[in-house]
């Protein structure tokens, strides 16, 4: 009998995964290579601490479809995530910790009051039966995770893109052999990812749209991850996002989940 | 040369009616001769329609010849009681293992079950059962199995529990994993279970269950719920052998029904490829029966109608089925079968070959009112209405004759077949047609010694007087204008067609196969149309299966690497084996032990002398009861959250979810409670199944190298072929009808390899097909009909008018079956060529009047010709409007297409053409005006 895999901290993909944070400097220079351009969205990723409001819907290959409610709470980059289910009725007030950019998921289920830890080095595995896998949040700065080289130029809707072919660093993701990346000439916004799996088929495709100025600090409001692969699909709509707020640190310890 | 050729034919059938008739009869006959001697199969299957050289349908064909497994029948049972589904699966296998066969060779009886699979085959499992199993899961099984006394059993199934997810490297797929969960809550429970039955037997024997399933799992193949039982029939005749193995399926399915009426509760059905061909055979028989029968009698009644005559319409419907059985000649000498789109070549060719014997009637009657000369009458007919009637037909032979250029099987033999049975039925109608007048008003003559005026055709005066009207310029503006808008919307309605790819949607949705095909998919998350691959090596085969394992779209794949797993496996297995086997030794040395004369001194286990469990073990039990039923409860919304369905279904009825009053185990944990003997009653239980666990993980336990040589023949017949290849089956976990999923799922498995083959991937390989030659048939079939009208009139205005009608009705037939939410689909697609061969012909007469007589002619043209048309349209449509009650949902759309196409071309031609002529032709110059510039 094996657990099932569970989640981690969300908003690890909102602030930072594909390189949803911005910088506010444009880069202005057009001949700029990747490290450079990762360097700058790593630059801008400034958001310490956030809290979000979300619906999660994950539509699985079947067509089965599922939708959650959910306010997630994130502290110190990817370090430290707390999930809280908010809806529908079957898993209200389960919670997720997740320490360690991910290593270490403990959960909480209010069903019988206790706090398990279910999970270590699950990187590989998808979140909660979503798209996401737990590397896709937790691959750190990019300019460490991956490296890389700008291969061309794009247009995602209106936004002129650079885009950039790269491959994982050894402190990078071990589930893909390369990805390719779209980010904006603009702001540096991270506008689509494409992963390839380790047999260097297509395998997901990640879309980040809708940014809005949060306190200074664009967040994306919309992510869509398709697995190309099943055609499983997973969208992340924010309802209300804050960032760099006050947040204790107790709320990240197993302990605190009872709270 | 027309009327040289219809002069000499007049005086040919007024001369030599019998020779004609005769001659006819005799050709009749020796197509029926040739047809039954060349034993012209009906193959009913989508599949057929392939190409039989494309690559993944040769592949597809020779893996059913080399691997038995690759067609199998799937026995599902619902309804009664969980014992009554198991006694009736039972009996349903001794029966189908007598199920016979004919031998299309011989004509013998020969076995038609090479063997069943309606529960796990325990024999190979027995022995090297551990060996098969993960290393990582042995890990734990050495744990959980450390200690087999109630309590302390349960402790380890609690400790399992909540031990931390470790990634697991072997690949498994999701749906497997979910399936061993349910598997070992339900045997928990179980297990459990046990210790409240009333007696000791009862015990004894509830625990050799329990320890079957503990230790590997449900033996019968049943749904999560228990509400579904299914078992497998694999036949010794391979797919390519369609009559045999379709005469066995139903033997089958006769025995299988048989054993059910021994069973009123339960509700018994059987799927797969040899019975969902014997169905859709049986069905499409059936659909075409009656729709030839009924299609017949209803023209007939409105031959009766129109002409008011007796006579006719059965010289009419002789002709046709004159015309119908030479065409047979054809399908007997060049393809030697039918199809599921050429099968219905006679309803086709009722509808429209009785057209010229409308035509041609409505000349005959006419000319006979004027003349009592035969020969006169005869001639007048052929000027009259020869013409028109032999341009139409050959216009429509034609275009579908150049389907043969689309180089795909189906619409080769369709545009073949129908091509020639046009022409067949034109040369009936124009030979032996007017024979049969000839010698039906000879016969007359000699016996009333006159001939019966015809009555004439019911009149259709409206016909008259919108001609009249439409001499008016401003009426002939405004149809224009009406028409131009009506095609418009219905041009805007065609682009929202969609195609249906759903092979299951084609079928008529109560056929038993198609229903139990879409409840195994739902209940078993197992789609049993599946990919089929043939490799070389079992390695090959276990690197393919654990990469597919890997892919969420994938349910279950099946190949030999299964029960052969890797040497490197193997060796890393054997020490848990051993250690697992060890650990059981303890708790055998009750049965070594138990014979010893009394006084003996012997080292029993604890279990063996315990009267009742302790106080202590029994609060252990009944604590690590609510323990259970919290794991369960959170195993159950982790399911939840992750998409189990299943699973969380699963959990939700064991711990009741939300209520504790509906939790199995707690419900179980007060029985023991209020239960006082229950100390005794579990020591008891205890010491059933204690030794038979151990020794069944010992028997388990047989850590020799397992190899090829050593799998039982059952299982080695379905991997392995005569050549030492290896068959990988690769079931889909989801409906691969639904959006792109079967495109996700071939491009998944087309990865893996390019000889890659089965049901799905010749069904994708088909649509694909259909869609590219489709289109290719259309335009060869427009560009004929308009060659032919080119050179027909000479003139390519009236070449081009004559197109208008026919795209107008087009567009419309598009329109108004997308209007209708129909779908396009395999089956109802080959329509849209067929109807610009069909639609054609009515703006070929029209046009042919106005050639004949000039746009003043415009009234007289639509009271004879228009009214010509609408009862040949009629008769058309009611022949294509009686595919359209077909069960079989393909053909039934066909049905509909068709007689759209057919009201829409004659709508066109009988009020926008004229309309449209009355604009461009003077009316004293029928030349076009702005061709004559």
């Amino acid at each position: 009998m094996k657990w099932n895999p569970t989640t981690m901290s969300l908003v690890t993909i909102l602030l930072l995964l594909s390189g949803v944070c911005v910088t506010r400097a444009a880069l202005s220079k057009a001949n700029l290579s990747a490290a450079e351009i990762l360097a700058k969205v790593d630059a801008a990723a400034k958001a310490d601490t956030s809290k979000v409001y979300m619906t999660q819907t994950v539509i699985a290959p079947s067509g089965d479809t599922r939708t959650f409610k959910m306010v997630t709470y994130s502290k110190g980059q990817n370090d430290k995530g707390l999930t809280e289910y908010l809806a529908p009725s079957q898993v209200k007030g389960m919670k997720i910790l997740s320490l360690n950019e991910g290593d270490d998921i403990w959960t909480y289920f209010p069903s019988t009051n206790r706090v398990r830890k279910i999970a270590s080095s699950a990187r590989n595995r998808r979140v909660q039966g979503s798209d996401f896998s737990y590397e896709d949040m937790a691959t750190g700065k990019m300019a460490t995770s991956w490296q890389g080289t700008v291969f061309g130029e794009e247009k995602i809707g209106s936004v002129d893109c650079y885009k950039l072919a790269l491959t994982p660093t050894s402190k990078g993701p071990k589930g893909y052999k390369k990805v390719t990346a779209w980010v904006s000439k603009r702001d540096s916004t991270s506008m689509r990812v494409l992963y390839f799996d380790k047999y260097g088929e297509k395998s997901k495709q990640l879309d980040i749209e809708d940014y809005h100025d949060v306190s200074g600090v664009k967040v994306p409001f919309k992510y869509t991850m398709t697995n190309l692969l099943d055609g499983g699909k997973t969208i992340m709509k924010v309802a209300h996002a804050e960032v760099n707020i006050k947040l204790d640190d107790s709320l990240f310890t197993e302990s605190g989940l009872k709270k | 040369m027309r009327t040289r050729m219809f002069r000499a034919l007049a005086e040919l059938v007024t001369d030599r009616p019998w020779l004609i008739f005769g001659g006819a009869l005799l050709l009749a006959a020796v197509s029926m001769g040739v047809f039954e001697a060349k034993q012209v199969r009906f193959e009913t299957r989508v599949l057929d329609l392939l190409p039989k050289d494309d690559p993944a349908a040769v592949e597809y064909n020779d893996i059913l010849k080399q691997y038995d497994s690759a067609s199998q029948i799937i026995i599902g049972v619902k309804g009664g009681t969980k014992e009554e589904k198991i006694a009736f699966i039972n009996e349903a296998e001794k029966a189908a293992l007598n199920v016979r066969y004919t031998s299309s060779a011989d004509g013998k009886f020969y076995p038609y079950v090479k063997h069943t699979v309606f529960k796990t085959d325990t024999a190979f499992l027995q022995k090297h059962g551990l060996m098969l199993t993960k290393r990582s899961d042995l890990e734990n099984l050495e744990v959980l199995f450390s200690n087999l006394e109630m309590a302390d059993l349960l402790t380890a199934y609690n400790d399992f529990f909540e031990m931390e997810y470790i990634e697991d490297t072997a690949a498994v797929t999701e749906r497997e994993k979910e399936d061993g969960a349910i598997s070992n809550l339900k045997a928990i429970v179980g297990w459990l279970e046990g210790v409240q039955e009333a007696t000791r037997k009862e015990r004894a024997e509830h625990a050799a269950g329990a320890v079957a399933s503990m230790t590997m799992g449900e033996q019968y193949m049943f749904s999560q719920d228990d509400a579904m039982l299914i078992g497998m029939v694999v036949p010794t005749v391979s797919m390519d052998r369609m009559e045999e193995i379709i005469d066995g399926a139903k033997n089958l399915r006769s025995a299988v029904m048989k054993v059910q009426k021994k069973y009123p509760s339960l509700n018994v059905r059987l799927t797969g490829m040899p019975v969902l061909s014997l169905e859709e055979m049986e069905v499409t028989e059936k659909d075409m029966g009656a729709g030839t029968v009924i299609s017949l009698v209803l023209i007939l009644a409105l031959f009766i109608v129109a002409f008011r005559m007796w006579t006719a319409p059965f010289l009419a419907i002789v002709n046709l089925v004159i015309g119908i059985i030479w065409t047979l000649l054809v399908v007997a000498l060049v393809f030697g079968r039918l199809n599921l789109m050429t099968g219905m070549f006679a309803i086709i060719l009722i509808g429209l070959g009785i057209d010229f014997a409308i035509h041609l009637n409505a000349a005959y009657v006419t000319a006979r009112a004027k003349t009592d000369s035969l020969y006169e009458a005869v001639l007048q007919m052929y000027n009259q209405s020869g013409s028109g009637v032999v341009t139409g037909a050959v216009t429509t032979a034609v275009a579908f004759f150049v389907l043969a250029f689309t180089g795909l099987d189906a619409f080769i033999e369709l545009g073949v077949i129908l091509g020639a049975g046009i022409l067949f039925t034109l040369l009936s109608s124009m030979v032996v047609l007017p024979a049969m007048f000839v010698l039906t008003e000879n016969g007359r003559r000699r016996f009333f010694k006159r001939a019966k005026s015809p009555r004439g055709v019911l009149p259709m005066p409206f016909l008259e007087k919108a001609g009249n009207k439409m001499m008016k310029l401003p009426l002939a503006i405004g149809l224009v204008v009406a028409f131009a808008g009506a095609t418009a919307f219905f041009g805007l309605k065609a682009k929202q067609a969609s195609f249906e790819s759903n092979m299951l949607e084609i079928e008529p949705p109560d056929m038993p196969s198609v229903l139990l095909h879409k409840e195994v998919l739902k209940d078993f998350e197992i789609n049993p149309d599946f990919a089929m691959l043939s490799v070389k090596t079992v390695d090959e085969a276990r690197r393919i299966a654990d990469r597919m394992k890997r892919n969420r779209l994938v349910g279950r794949v099946d190949a030999v690497s299964e029960y052969l797993p890797s040497s490197a496996q193997q060796q890393r297995r054997k020490p848990v084996v051993k250690a697992i086997a060890a650990n059981m030794a303890p708790y055998m040395e009750a049965n070594l032990t138990g014979g010893l004369p009394s006084g003996a001194v012997a080292d029993f286990p604890a279990y063996v002398l315990k009267e009742k469990i302790s106080d202590e073990e029994r609060d252990r039990v009944l604590e690590e009861l609510d323990r259970l039923n919290m794991n369960i409860k959170e195993i159950g919304q982790m399911a939840f959250v992750s998409m189990k369905k299943r699973l969380a279904s699963q959990c939700t009825a064991i711990s009741g979810g939300k209520d504790d009053r509906f939790s199995e185990i707690l419900n179980l944990k007060k029985q023991f409670q209020q239960d006082k003997r229950f100390a005794v009653k579990a020591a008891d239980y205890q010491r059933a199944y204690i030794p038979l666990l151990a020794e069944k993980l010992s028997q388990m336990a047989d850590t020799s190298p397992i190899t090829m040589d050593m799998l039982p023949d059952n299982i080695a017949d379905r991997y392995v072929s005569d050549s030492g290849e290896n068959l990988i089956t690769i079931y889909s976990a989801v409906d691969l009808w639904d959006g792109n999923k079967m495109e996700l799922f071939n491009k998944a498995t087309a990865a893996i390899s390019e000889n890659i083959t089965g049901t799905v991937v010749l069904m994708d390989r088909l649509i694909t097909l259909i869609g590219s030659k489709g289109t290719l048939a259309t335009l060869l079939a427009l560009g004929a009909v308009f060659v032919i009208l080119l050179i027909d009139f000479r003139h390519i205005g009236y070449a081009l008018l004559g197109m208008l009608p026919l795209l107008c009705g087009f567009v419309w037939m598009i329109g108004l079956f997308t209007l209708f939410k129909f779908k396009f689909d395999v089956a109802n697609v080959t329509a849209i060529p067929l109807i610009l061969g069909i639609g054609i012909d009515d703006s070929v007469h029209i046009l042919h009047g106005i050639k004949r007589g000039g746009v003043a002619d415009l009234p007289r043209i639509l009271k004879y010709t228009g009214r010509a048309l609408i009862l040949t349209s009629l008769t058309t449509a009611i022949a294509f409007g009686a595919i359209a009650f077909s069960s079989h949902r393909g053909l039934a759309g066909m049905g509909v297409l068709l007689t759209l196409g057919v009201g829409g071309c004659l709508l066109a031609s009988i009020w926008l053409l004229p309309a449209l002529s009355r604009l461009v032709f003077s009316k004293s110059n029928p030349t076009p005006k702005e061709v004559s510039k």
